[in-house]
């Protein structure tokens, strides 16, 4: 081990990495039931993506009308396109209703009807009595759910003194030679030490890497730290081709605007000026759904029709409605386009263009939050010591595509099934088992040449031309084409990236190393993602092709899995889709065309 | 300056919503920002508030009760 760094060791029972509205549940929940519990997170908790969560959790209270989880289970496996795991979404959905219930009791100010009970509102896709009526399922906190959920999760969490290590960037997982994950090696940023945190689990809980793409709506925290920390150890990632796009965030800056604005009779044009998507959809124009409308506005901006100096936009106009409408109908918006585009939404367009909202694959898991793997020909194979939680993980219960409002509830269901596990099978205080050099040494060497890396290529460079690549090949238009074209650039890319330079050397908030090993991170993830999508030759939820467009269930009911190697090498393997229900409580939901 | 100094403040910048990410690493680049070691405290102190209450200033939605932050947010929003 490089003999200049401070190495700190920490014993837990267990060890959260992240603290977003999973890593928060899970390490609450532990804590509570009196294991030794640490979380590392290198932002401090309330500042998680989580909080930019404004719309809700779906539970099937039933509080504004009949409701039933099996409605809700059904509405889940329509969403994912027949790719999620039936168990775990049984599991999800019947474990909303408590799931929710106790978030009340910890604290979380829900809205409420006039009875009292919790407000529920409706939420696209969500139905009931399996597709016919209209489901009131979401449970929120006015329009900061994921904040009061992150606030009172952090509150509940310090009451059962559970141990924060707050601006810490988590390095590597500590893994033994037989595959078990014996603890993590992570960096104080503020005061540049080193520390080995060993546990008896680790509960990857590191969100999303919507930082892979140049245009995407989330924090630039999410860079996908745990996908690369597991790629790194040798273990593969699933269903990564599966991303959802929302087709109008600004230009650049990749904040939203609402789908209520073309509602109110804003629409789209290209560099000519045209109103595209008359041509796209006839009858639905400008109000088609999410993934049409973002496919049209992205076959106009290859084909050469889009707006801006590199023709890489549309424009929404807004400027017919007149500021009364604007103002009155739409509030926030016209604050949102002048502060995030410098547009004046009543004279000019607002620039715009399909934006990464979501990451439905990552770490595979059982419904304990477990990570599981392929061996020996067990698709279900246990890592020992491992597990993942919230979006950096794949369960599978949003398959291929995610329904609003699933997401809070993946986070505080597997949070808690996460802590519930640890409490049933790690007794407080267990011993460690003892530890050789050698796995340390593998981190510590990795993370001392990154840090002395000392080639041409500067990190935002780097990244800039990953995030184009990935925007331009593997977004929501999809072709074996465009993507091999995509996967040429990205190896290029994933080449240079052996020549980067690190200019500062000191361990004391040197935010050029963070970004550089976030940057790997994001590379990792960008890799796995575009191949496996040149892989799988189907159209089905988010990953439509042009090519294949139909669903293909005989050869592609399956999830994914890739492995990468140093080189940016992609090994696939696959799992079996889980067909089957957890219990006799609900049968199957047989795949159908998925039509709404 | 210190150049760990602007880093940790740069890290500090990094925030739950994009928005924010974004607002705020362009007022940290902005020479005024950090031009004296007044300045550069108040900023500290702002970047300690929720990312609600930041929201909900930069979007004009309230605003801050203490004049200094007040002052950062009308600059964060003023258009020349």
């Amino acid at each position: 081990m490089p003999s200049e760094y401070q190495f700190v060791e920490h014993q837990h029972d267990v060890i959260v990495i992240g603290a977003g509205g999973a890593g928060l549940r899970a390490t609450f929940g532990m804590a509570e039931k009196g294991l030794s519990t640490a979380c590392i997170t290198k932002v401090f908790p309330t500042r998680s993506h989580t909080v930019a969560a404004q719309g809700g959790m779906s539970a099937a209270l039933g509080n504004m009308g009949e409701d039933d989880w099996r409605w809700h289970m059904y509405d889940t496996i329509k969403g994912s396109d027949w790719l999620g795991d039936q168990d775990a979404i049984e599991y999800m959905c019947k474990e909303a209703i408590p799931a929710v219930i106790e978030l009340e009791h910890y604290g979380v100010p829900f809205s409420r009807t006039e009875s009292g009970e919790i407000y529920q509102r409706p939420f696209g896709g969500m139905t009931t009595n399996y597709g016919e009526g209209t489901a009131q399922r979401t449970c929120a906190a006015a329009d900061r759910t994921g904040h009061a959920i992150l606030h009172t999760l952090y509150q509940q969490s310090l009451k059962h003194n559970a141990e924060f290590l707050i601006e810490y960037f988590a390095v590597d997982l500590v893994m033994d030679k037989d595959g078990v994950c014996r603890g993590v090696i992570a960096w104080n940023l503020e005061d540049g030490t080193m520390h080995l945190f060993r546990a008896h689990s680790v509960i990857i809980a590191t969100g999303g890497y919507g930082r892979s793409y140049f245009s995407c709506t989330s924090a630039h925290t999410c860079t996908g730290d745990g996908n690369g920390m597991i790629l790194r150890a040798g273990l593969p990632l699933q269903d990564m081709e599966f991303t959802q796009f929302h087709p109008t965030g600004i230009y650049g800056a990749g904040c939203l605007i609402t789908e209520g604005v073309r509602g109110e009779g804003g629409y789209l044009t290209n560099a000519n000026g045209e109103r595209f998507m008359e041509r796209y959809a006839p009858n639905a124009k400008d109000l088609a759904s999410r993934d049409v409308v973002s496919r049209s506005m992205t076959v106009e901006i290859t084909e050469g029709r889009g707006v801006g100096a590199e023709g890489d936009h549309i424009f929404l106009h807004l400027e017919h409605l007149g500021s009364d409408v604007i103002n009155e109908r739409l509030p926030g918006i016209a604050e949102s386009a002048e502060i995030f585009a410098g547009v004046d939404v009543t004279k000019e367009p607002i620039p715009v263009l399909p934006t990464v909202h979501y990451n439905m694959g990552g770490i595979p898991t059982n419904i304990h939050g477990e990570v599981v793997t392929t061996k020996d020909g067990n698709p279900d194979s246990v890592v020992p010591g491992l597990m993942s939680i919230g979006e950096a993980a794949c369960v599978s219960v949003h398959g291929a595509n995610r329904l609003g409002s699933n997401s809070l509830l993946d986070l505080v269901v597997f949070g808690r099934a996460a802590a519930q596990h640890c409490a049933a099978t790690i007794k407080p205080g267990e011993k460690h088992a003892p530890l050789d050099n050698e796995s340390t040494d593998r981190v510590l060497s990795h993370f001392d040449a990154m840090r002395y890396a000392d080639g041409s290529e500067p990190v935002a460079k780097i990244r800039l031309d990953m995030q184009k690549t990935m925007q331009k090949h593997a977004a929501v238009f999809r072709t074996g084409e465009l993507m091999n074209e995509g996967i040429e650039k990205l190896e290029e890319i994933w080449e240079s990236f052996k020549h980067v330079k690190v200019t500062d050397r000191s361990l004391i908030w040197n935010t050029d190393l963070v970004e550089t090993l976030e940057l790997e991170n994001l590379l990792g993830s960008a890799m796995t993602s575009i191949k496996a999508a040149a892989n799988r030759e189907e159209s089905r939820g988010a990953h439509a092709r042009e090519d294949f467009p139909d669903r293909d269930d005989e050869n592609w009911m399956k999830h994914t899995l890739t492995w990468l190697d140093t080189e940016g090498k992609v090994k696939f393997d696959y799992r079996p889709v889980h067909m089957y229900t957890l219990t006799d409580d609900v049968e199957v939901v047989p795949p159908k065309k998925r039509v709404y | 300056m210190e150049p760990s100094l602007i880093n940790k403040l740069r890290w500090r910048c990094r925030r739950g919503m994009r928005e924010l990410d974004v607002m705020l690493v362009n007022f940290l680049e902005r020479e005024d920002t950090i031009s004296s070691d007044e300045s550069i405290n108040t900023f500290q102190l702002f970047l300690d508030s929720s990312d609600m209450d930041l929201y909900s200033w930069l979007t004009r939605r309230s605003i801050p009760q203490d004049i200094r932050f007040k002052k950062i947010v009308e600059k964060m929003l003023f258009k020349p």
